[in-house]
């Protein structure tokens, strides 16, 4: 074995998770993605509001003045879509974090407390999943100011925790009865550190692989919304609002659905293709 | 043996390998010749397993198998699947190891004995429905109806054996492969499997297969045994003993030392799940005193409550009533960080090596951990000095430090439990079945090493087993327990013929003998019986149901606890009538 071993847990996760094309690919592409996103629209003399009357409508080709074309308002798309992104990744990363911290904490306190609190706190959970989603979303959208990001993304991450916590719960549950944490309890660990050192790291597999497709998730759900303009609120762009007025038009300029939307499956692929190889590489047993 | 005969199952040249790997098996040659018992026997990894699911076609796809394996002169490599499937459960009956896992668990044991009848043997549903029946008396299940009607985790592990050997005898076959049948069932129900396969093959001219890492527990069944090792047979032929595996027994204890622990009427209830669920008694009113530096060892059946003693004494579990004491003090009365605190004095070591590992800790983390905890003022430098002296002591060596448990074997694994144990240099060491997983060859290491560690330091055992050779090399003392209750306690020298108690004779008898002749002779006298449910505990003297002995007034009273002799006490009415022996 010539290359040094990390001493961490994470540095083996990450070595065994880069030895994988796809999870290299798809890392890659997410860099690529998130890049564009960040430093894309400072290569383009247009803004995202600017209307450009003499481009209405403009197909998309590199010599032309708008990279990826202009809508039916003659706002450039590039520009359009990249801010998308960033609005689109932004809401859906922070979100699936809200819903990952209270998740997992909630979850890994209901099966780690003896008795029946758990229990009741898992009903508390049966209450908030049998509501309908989405129409609590709708009413929160609806009684608060209408278009605010921090809303949109209350209301994604308050119900988004929900599975997070049955997961992390069941987890929980399980690796409670493994001879390994009772030989740390007989060892004198402490709660604190059989539940950081023994029992976070065995439930971070699923845990993690959920929360990478909650973010693919999370980033659909807030295109939905915005489709049915609940969530992100012309003239900011989203990659739902962007895909709607794509739809609208699509007889006419396949492009201004197309261009958003490819960038909405580029970025679901490699979040999803991300999460199964996250999968094996959090499995030391993988090779 | 007939040798003029065809060989019922014919193996040879036989080879098995993965991709990009070594070959598993070599080539092997093997002959079973009908009505024989061959013993297949080697230590884990050996290929023992794999010889016979290659040979019927049951290994994933990716394994190539090349050579012959005929069954009465037909190929069976290469033979299309539905001519597979007539024989497989068919001719050729499976036993496997885990037998609750390998019955159906959502279906009575009737209804699974009744649809092999009805596949392999096309017979309609009532008919089938009483062979089932018939089934089960031949594999001696009493009370066949009622178990019929029950499902596999209602049945206790020797009764889902029997039924899994049922199941496999369902289609009338003229083979039988038992894969491990006897691993996972202690001593006496071992005793009374063996007894049973023993009966089948002479009563029913059936062939055996008997594959075991044990070779101890063929003596008095196998006709021939074949040997493997790393993939390759080593040795075919009669039975004979292994070698002679007798450690040194345990030095005599320290005199008189002070009381380290003392158990004052323990008793650990559980409730059952399930709404106003039923209670369990695990341990019932348990008084027991150990001085410093003896070793005691704790033996009796499964569910005869010794693990869960363990786990009361180690504070691991409260007990419902009762009060456990090291060196004088409560552990009701201390708070949990002085608890943690005590934790480093007293070690336990499980059953299961692998799974008392965290899979995702290094050897060095796991080995690291108490010491980060106990001593936290240690550089890291020491503490990894610590570390690979602790494991230079257990037989490991420093190459295995940033290993995962899954890349080591049983017998690995357990050394590197011990090691973290080891490592706080506890008073107390406190083992669950540390042995019954292993191998032969990594048990008389572990054995080794515990004995070596007993001596280096003054370390006091508690040591749960059923296997009685190793609490006789290691312990000084014996405590005998049935259904939660103590039967009998004294010196060692109870296990070598001074056992009063008819439940300690019981246990001694359990024990396989090296000698094929004795051990035949021993087989046929098998008693049945099985241990009553700790839900409904007999009156009087919980023994009373299996003992030979009992007599109106075992049913009546409980017996008290009455000494014998000077450290040797017992609880039963009859035993100044009886003779001691085992």
């Amino acid at each position: 074995m010539p290359e040094p071993l990390p001493t961490s847990q994470a540095g083996r996760t990450l070595q065994r998770l880069l030895r994988r094309a796809d999870a290299r690919w798809a890392l890659l592409a997410l860099g690529l993605i998130g890049a564009l996103a960040l430093l894309g629209p400072l290569l383009s003399p247009w803004g995202t509001e600017t209307l450009d009357w003499r481009h209405l409508a403009q197909p998309p080709g590199l010599t032309a003045a708008h990279w990826l074309g202009t809508d039916r308002l003659g706002r450039d798309l590039y520009v359009r879509t990249l801010s998308a992104v960033r609005i689109s990744l932004l809401v859906s990363l922070l979100a699936s974090a809200l819903s990952l911290v209270i998740g997992v904490g909630f979850g890994a306190v209901a099966g780690f407390v003896p008795g029946r609190t758990g229990v009741w706190m898992m009903r508390f959970v049966d209450v908030l999943y049998s509501l309908p989603y989405l129409f609590i979303v709708i009413i929160l959208t609806a009684l608060l100011p209408r278009g605010s990001l921090t809303v949109l993304l209350l209301s994604l991450g308050a119900v988004g925790w929900l599975t997070t916590a049955r997961i992390v719960r069941g987890e929980t549950l399980a690796l409670k009865q493994r001879p390994f944490i009772e030989a740390a309890r007989a060892l004198g660990v402490p709660p604190a550190r059989i539940v950081v050192r023994h029992v976070v790291p065995n439930l971070l597999g699923p845990v993690l692989v959920y929360a990478t497709l909650t973010i693919a998730q999370m980033i659909l759900f807030e295109s939905f919304l915005s489709f049915l303009g609940l969530g992100v609120q012309e003239p900011r762009a989203s990659l739902g609002n962007l895909i709607f007025l794509g739809a609208q038009e699509l007889e006419s300029a396949t492009w201004i659905l197309l261009v958003p939307a490819g960038f909405l499956v580029a970025l679901l692929l490699a979040l999803n293709q991300l999460a199964d190889a996250l999968r094996d590489a959090l499995d030391p047993r993988a090779a | 043996m007939r040798p003029e005969a065809q060989p019922l199952l014919s193996l040879r040249a036989l080879t098995v390998r993965y991709p990009g790997a070594a070959p598993v098996l070599h080539g092997v040659d093997l002959d079973v010749q009908p009505g024989e018992c061959l013993g297949v026997v080697g230590p884990s990894g050996a290929g023992k397993s794999q010889l016979f699911l290659a040979a019927l076609g049951l290994l994933p796809p990716q394994a190539q198998v090349s050579g012959s394996a005929r069954y009465a002169g037909t190929e069976l490599l290469g033979l299309p699947r539905r001519a597979l499937d007539r024989l497989r459960g068919g001719k050729i009956g499976l036993v496997f190891q885990d037998a609750r896992a390998a019955l159906t668990p959502h279906a009575t044991i009737g209804a699974q004995l009744a649809e092999v009848r009805r596949r392999h043997c096309g017979e309609s549903r009532a008919l089938a429905r009483r062979h089932a029946r018939d089934l089960l008396e031949r594999v001696q299940v009493s009370d066949a109806a009622r178990r019929l009607q029950q499902y596999p985790h209602e049945l206790s592990g020797g009764l889902c054996q029997r039924a899994m050997i049922a199941l496999a005898l369902a289609a009338e076959p003229r083979l039988l492969i038992a894969d491990e049948p006897t691993t996972a069932l202690d001593l006496t129900v071992q005793s009374q499997i063996l007894a049973l396969l023993a009966a089948l093959k002479e009563g029913g001219g059936l062939s055996l297969v008997l594959i075991t890492h044990d070779l101890g527990s063929l003596a008095g069944i196998a006709d021939r045994v074949a040997e493997l090792e790393a993939g390759r047979q080593v040795r075919s032929g009669a039975w004979r003993p292994g070698p002679a595996g007798t450690p040194a027994a345990a030095e005599s204890p320290p005199a008189a030392g002070a009381a380290l622990l003392a158990l004052q009427g323990v008793s650990v209830r559980h409730r059952l799940p399930g709404w106003r669920g039923p209670t369990l008694e695990a341990v019932h009113g348990l008084d027991l005193t150990l001085a410093a530096g003896v070793s005691l060892g704790i033996v009796g059946e499964s569910g005869s409550g010794k693990s869960t003693l363990l786990r009361v004494a180690l504070a691991l579990q409260p007990p419902s009533e009762g009060r456990v004491r090291w060196d004088g003090t409560d552990l009701a009365s201390l708070g949990a960080a002085a608890l943690r605190g005590q934790r480093r004095n007293r070690q336990l070591i499980f059953q299961d090596p692998a799974g008392s590992l965290d899979p995702r800790l290094t050897v060095a983390e796991a080995v690291g951990e108490g010491l980060a905890v106990h001593a936290p003022q240690l550089a890291a430098a020491e503490r990894s000095a610590a570390v690979c002296a602790v494991l230079q002591a257990v037989g490991l060596g420093p190459e295995l430090l940033a290993r995962h448990p899954h890349e080591l074997s049983g017998g690995q694994c357990q050394r590197v439990a011990i090691a973290r144990a080891l490592v706080l240099n506890p008073r107390v060491l406190c083992c669950d079945e540390p042995m019954s997983a292993l191998d032969a060859t990594s048990q008389a290491q572990v054995s080794a090493l515990l004995a070596r560690s007993q001596r280096a330091a003054p370390l006091t055992l508690l040591f749960v087993s059923h296997d009685l050779a190793a609490v006789r090399a290691l312990c000084h003392e014996v405590l005998v327990l049935y259904l939660g209750r103590r039967m009998e306690r004294g010196p060692v020298t109870l296990l070598h013929g001074a056992a009063r108690h008819p439940y300690t004779q019981e246990l001694l008898r359990a024990e396989p003998a090296a000698d094929p002749a004795v051990e035949r002779a021993r087989l046929a006298a098998v008693r049945p019986g099985e241990m009553p449910s700790a839900l409904a505990p007999p009156s009087g003297c919980v023994f009373r149901t299996r003992c030979p002995y009992a007599l109106a007034r075992c049913a009546a009273q409980v017996p008290p606890w009455e000494s014998v002799a000077p450290g040797h006490e017992i609880a039963c009415h009859r035993w100044r009538e009886l003779p001691p022996g085992g």
